[in-house]
């Protein structure tokens, strides 16, 4: 249906682009009517009173004729830039009733969720990827400076492994951990020299 | 969403598979898919997180589904049971036998 849609929108937009430049171009004096006798007579002779516009009638015309080649090329490029990615998908389980998936982007949200429950992960942003025979997941993590970092991404890496594991079914080969402290907060105050 | 379509039509069949999914303990809802819609469409109603494909020869269904996060939430588990409630529906319906189910987790909602 949007396929659809898309061709009639595409197709629309190439009649008033083609018809709008030669309107354009015959009332600028560029293009003589009868040079367009291909595209037959009933075209021909609609073209043919805008080459005797008057002032204001012609500044009218190329002004409406300009905005609908705006406008037309607008929609052209809308709808023929290329569709978002589709969401990447894991198969979970697939036998003779059918196939069970899993967006990769919720079992992210699922390592985000568990990594954020570690004591001392103040916030975690993870990269799931499918590493036959199972998963790899790269989690980068801010922690609290005040704790063990070695004792925590060690958690970290169990915690992950171990819920990605119960709730996907997958194994999970191989978790990094890329620990972070953020900044001290400075209070430093520039000096001014007089 | 009404119920003018036909009986039996594919889009009554798949409203009651929409609520026999949502009925699921552990399913939050259905998904509507995240990048192109996925629904069963008739005449004057559209069943969204649902298709059905209907042949002469088989019965073919997808449905796209938010699971309500927990601790003991495993997706598989949580499809088995989605794929049985979609089974007991159909024969319900008096729809047949489903041939294909294919179960797809699109989100996991935390409350």
């Amino acid at each position: 249906m949007a396929l659809f849609n898309r061709l009639v929108i595409i197709l629309l937009a190439l009649v008033v682009l083609v018809t709008a430049s030669a309107v354009l171009l015959t009332t600028l004096g560029v293009l003589d009517p009868a040079q367009l006798a291909l595209a037959g007579p009933w075209f021909v002779d609609r073209l043919v009173p805008f080459t005797q516009l008057d002032a204001t009638n012609r500044s009218l015309t190329l002004g409406l004729c300009l905005a609908l080649i705006v406008l037309a090329l607008l929609l052209l490029f809308l709808e023929m830039r290329p569709g978002p990615r589709g969401a990447r998908q894991i198969t979970l389980k697939q036998d003779a009733l059918g196939r069970v998936t899993v967006t990769l982007d919720e079992v992210r949200q699922l390592a985000d969720r568990e990594a954020g429950q570690v004591p001392g992960v103040t916030s975690a942003r993870s990269h799931v990827e499918t590493e036959p025979p199972g998963l790899s997941i790269a989690c980068r993590v801010s922690v609290d400076p005040a704790g063990s970092i070695p004792d925590m991404t060690d958690e970290l890496r169990e915690r992950l492994k171990a819920a990605v594991e119960h709730h996907v079914g997958l194994a999970v080969t191989q978790v990094s951990v890329d620990a972070q402290v953020p900044p001290m907060a400075t209070n430093r105050r520039r000096r001014r020299v007089a | 969403m009404g119920s003018s379509d036909a009986p039996g039509s594919e889009v009554e069949l798949a409203q009651a598979i929409a609520t026999a999914v949502r009925a699921v303990p552990g399913v939050a809802d259905l998904s509507p898919g995240r990048f192109v819609e996925v629904a069963t469409y008739g005449a004057r109603a559209r069943v969204r997180g649902v298709m059905v494909r209907q042949t002469a020869e088989s019965l073919d269904v997808e449905v796209h589904v938010c699971a309500q996060y927990a601790g003991a939430l495993v997706l598989t588990e949580l499809a088995a049971l989605v794929r049985e409630s979609i089974r007991q529906s159909v024969r319900a319906s008096g729809a047949g036998t489903v041939s294909q189910t294919d179960v797809v987790f699109d989100d996991v909602r935390v409350e």
